[in-house]
């Protein structure tokens, strides 16, 4: 595999986070046995003058065989390029969400046009662009990236290095996003920021190829650093550049705080890492910048370290801590920390002061074991991490799957005929498997149109005609008899346990629900994302379920006030969409109580704004239960069959109807920061289940065309 | 009356900030006028939706239920007719408090929505009464285009 590495700067003693990745994924990618050449301009480093060529251009091959091709950067006009800089980096957060354009055209145009910039790069692309298999862009907000994507868009491929930052919300940047082949992420919180800024259609070409942290080797004998002795001292460490971008100052603040009200502790904060000022004082030790030793007698003997960044798209700091057995604290708003943290178990996670006072009292408080027990839990997510070798190992995988997957085998679906609910759930899994590079085809059972050569899944409802398959996908509780001796698969859980009773053992093969017709969408408008909260009805109603629909948002009026209900008219069934409109006029409801249009931006404009999804009416499908999870939206519903196999694992259920209760369920979950991380981070693990890719994979392994994947902890000793 | 599966939800302790936020009373006076009007029609359409509820199975079975199975009686139509002619006449009274509840439910209903069309017409006439009023005290209040100046003697 032919791969280009394009970056703004390349070297082996930068320190960067994106320039570390690029030149240790680079080397990794070659011992892969990829070609690599790496595309880079002359400019010295990010430190440096964006428009000062410091290395000689051309191209030199270095002892790995890394092929390196530097190019001259571009004078550049730095005033305006400073005032469009000021400008998002003074941006308040608030005014960062979702869909909204952060920069009028001139500053946009100031951002790109006057960023690092390569002209001679670009013509390399443009002219050498196809002779490589794939382009690979770090990171994403720099000139090659912005300007370099849309040159081989078919064969870009991203490793944005992403955070929750003005940066991300600017046009060129949302354009790149969408037209590149696929999304490489170092984390998967960073993925989740992704998701939430650009929308889930980033999922359908993203991968987490994950980001290696080398071990810090620990001390062989106890060692000082300076005055300081680790070993026989208390203290949280933070690793790193002490930087307000870093949230220093609200750690120290929080660790204040906490020394304020415990006067009586030994616990230390120590900061290491370069600094403008010292903060030494209250407990608090300031070493500034450390040998590579001394950090690993650090990281050894502290009780726990402390990443208070909101920036993160992936932190090494966290990683080298948990090689090194300590637990972690980390900030709640970086979602990549927090995310990496929540699935480890290997620490806390605190948003307020008030949070990392407490969490400072409870490593303060807790048994060694206990804190022990935290670090070796992260332990195991960093052996899980994995070495360069394995994220260049994945990097190719998941180059190789977007550009061309692995040619699968002729698949027939066949399917009864004037049966609309089976022939959507063969459509959604024709597309699954299509996007898994098989050749599949939907047809009806027992017509002449069946291909020759094909592995033939049936798909039944106890009525069908007998007909010869390879596979059986029961669609109801009961089998027509010649399915018998074959492999069946149940459509959803409630039909598997139908077919239990009947002694038929079946795997559940859930309908697949794609979030990749949401790629590159923008939404219709955005009048419904003026940060109230907002309420998304997702379930088919009738006439009398309008009325209970409406009935749950005047009850959540009362404690919502600028409240909406956005309701799908496509969800309208018979005279429900009168009865909405008439209800909605005689409770004079017309502002708050918004019907959505059938467009699919209309639709992804209120999946967006919505702040929790409602399901008070009728049965809901699969897809419109999975859909919103795609969104990461919390869901409130009254119980069904498809509830129960899909919200109850991560949203709640209301067993009956009490419009006042459930407005008040819903009250709760749309202000509680908490509640709706845990409905949301469950809601991933469910909707992952309905993943095209993993609908296919399931069903392609039991036809035998793919081996099941080992687990990647497989052989590590202690881990299971 | 509310459940998950979702390990990282406590239910118990959700079921008690419900009830704490219902506590709360957001229909309380002091809060917005329309939205109270709007509560109260929504309270009035439960009560009236229960009222029907319970008003279909206040009368006297006249088929067995389709679940119901009793060994000798589910498979005779005459005993099945026998048995639910005893209930019958065995609950009759039962059945007329029933209905007497319902009655006097849908009358006390009934009051209430008359009480608050009475309370919005009165609403309605004080507005109109403090208008005239604050009219009434402008008009007083008005200086005269013209003023007179001291006469001359």
């Amino acid at each position: 595999m032919r791969l280009a590495l394009v970056t703004p700067w390349y070297g082996r003693e930068l320190i960067g986070g994106a320039e570390r990745l690029a030149w240790e994924l680079a080397h990794a990618l070659v011992r892969a046995g990829a070609e690599v050449e790496v595309l880079t301009t002359c400019c010295r480093s990010f430190l440096d003058d964006w428009a000062s060529n410091y290395h000689r251009n051309g191209t030199s091959r270095d002892a790995a065989g890394v092929v390196l091709r530097r190019f001259p950067v571009d004078t550049r006009d730095r005033v305006a390029f400073n005032r469009a800089n000021t400008a998002l980096t003074t941006m308040p957060r608030i005014g960062l969400h979702g869909d909204r354009n952060v920069l009028d055209p001139v500053q946009t145009r100031a951002f790109v046009g006057e960023n690092i910039n390569s002209r001679a790069l670009l013509s390399h692309l443009q002219e050498h662009g196809s002779s490589y298999d794939a382009v690979i862009f770090v990171p994403y907000l720099y000139g090659p990236t912005l300007a370099g994507v849309p040159l081989v868009a078919d064969r870009a491929f991203l490793i944005p290095c992403l955070h929750d930052e003005a940066y991300a919300y600017v046009e060129p940047v949302r354009a790149a996003f969408a037209a590149v082949r696929g999304v490489l992420f170092n984390s998967a919180g960073e993925e989740e920021t992704a998701t939430a800024i650009y929308g889930p259609g980033v999922l359908a070409k993203s991968r987490v190829i994950g980001h290696a942290v080398e071990p810090v080797p620990p001390p062989p004998t106890p060692m000082s650093v300076g005055s300081f002795a680790p070993h026989r001292s208390r203290y949280v460490l933070y690793l790193g550049r002490q930087d307000p971008s870093k949230n220093i100052d609200f750690l120290i603040e929080a660790f204040r705080t906490f020394r304020e009200r415990r006067v009586a502790t030994s616990l230390q904060l120590v900061l290491a890492g370069p600094r403008s000022s010292t903060h030494t004082g209250d407990g608090i030790l300031d070493l500034g910048a450390v040998s590579e030793g001394a950090k690993a007698a650090l990281l050894t003997y502290a009780r726990a370290l402390a990443q208070p960044s909101m920036h993160e798209s992936f932190s090494r700091a966290i990683y080298e801590a948990w090689y090194a057995r300590r637990p972690v604290l980390v900030h709640g708003e970086c979602r990549a920390t927090a995310r990496a943290v929540e699935d480890a178990g290997g620490g806390w996670i605190g948003t307020t002061l008030e949070d990392w006072v407490r969490m400072f009292a409870v490593v303060d408080e807790s048994a060694d074991e206990a804190v022990d027990a935290l670090g070796a839990r992260g332990w195991a997510a960093a052996l899980d991490n994995g070495t360069w070798d394995v994220v260049a190992r994945r990097t190719v995988e998941a180059i190789a799957m977007r550009l061309a997957p692995p040619a699968g085998p002729r698949i027939e679906n066949l399917v009864p005929l004037g049966d609309a609910r089976v022939a959507r759930y063969a459509q959604s899994l024709t597309e699954a498997l299509n996007a898994s590079g098989a050749d599949a085809a939907v047809s009806i059972a027992g017509s002449a149109r069946t291909r020759p050569n094909a592995r033939t899944v049936a798909h039944v409802v106890a009525s069908s005609a007998p007909v010869p398959a390879d596979i059986y996908v029961a669609h109801d509780g009961e089998l027509p008899a010649l399915t018998q001796g074959r492999p069946v698969f149940a459509a959803s859980h409630a039909i598997a346990a139908q077919l239990e009773e009947a002694g038929i053992v079946a795997r559940v093969l859930p309908q697949a629900v794609s979030p990749a017709q949401w790629a590159g969408m923008r939404p219709a408008h955005e009048r419904w994302a003026d940060g109230k909260p907002v309420l998304l009805s997702i379930a088919p109603l009738g006439a009398d379920e309008a009325r209970r629909l409406l009935d749950t948002f005047v009850a959540y009026l009362a404690f919502e006030r600028d409240a909406r209900l956005l309701v799908f008219a496509a969800d309208c069934e018979g005279d429900a969409y009168e009865t909405l409109l008439h209800e909605r006029a005689e409770l004079d409801l017309h502002t708050e109580v918004v019907v959505v249009g059938e467009a699919p931006a209309e639709r992804y404009a209120a999946y967006r704004a919505a702040t929790v999804a409602l399901a008070v009416g009728r049965p809901l499908s699969i897809e419109s239960a999975v859909t919103p999870l795609w969104f990461d939206l919390p869901i409130v519903a009254l119980g069904d069959v498809t509830v129960l196999e899909t919200i109850e694992a991560c949203g709640i259920v209301a067993d009956t109807f009490d419009a006042r209760r459930i407005a008040a369920l819903l009250r709760i979950v749309s202000s509680d920061v908490r509640l709706r991380a845990a409905m949301i981070g469950e809601g991933r693990r469910v909707r992952a289940r309905y993943a095209p890719a993993a609908v296919a994979t399931a069903l392609l392994e039991q036809l035998g065309v793919v081996q099941p994947a080992p687990s990647p902890l497989a052989g590590v000793e202690g881990v299971r | 009356m509310i459940r998950s599966r979702n390990p990282r939800i406590d239910v118990d302790d959700l079921e008690r900030r419900i009830d704490a936020e219902l506590a709360r009373d957001p229909d309380a006076p002091g809060s917005d006028e329309r939205l109270a009007r709007l509560a109260a029609t929504v309270h009035a359409r439960a009560i009236e939706s229960q009222l029907n509820f319970a008003e279909q199975r206040s009368t006297p079975r006249a088929t067995w239920p389709v679940d119901l199975r009793v060994p000798l009686i589910s498979s005779s139509e005459r005993l099945k007719k026998a048995v639910l002619s005893i209930m019958s006449l065995a609950f009759r009274d039962q059945y007329e408090a029933n209905n007497a509840l319902i009655r006097s439910q849908r009358e006390m209903l009934a009051l209430v929505q008359t009480l608050l069309e009475r309370i919005d017409t009165l609403e309605a006439r004080l507005e109109a009464e403090r208008a005239t009023t604050r009219a009434q005290r402008i008009a007083q209040r008005v200086i005269p285009s013209v003023v007179e100046g001291p006469g001359e003697g």
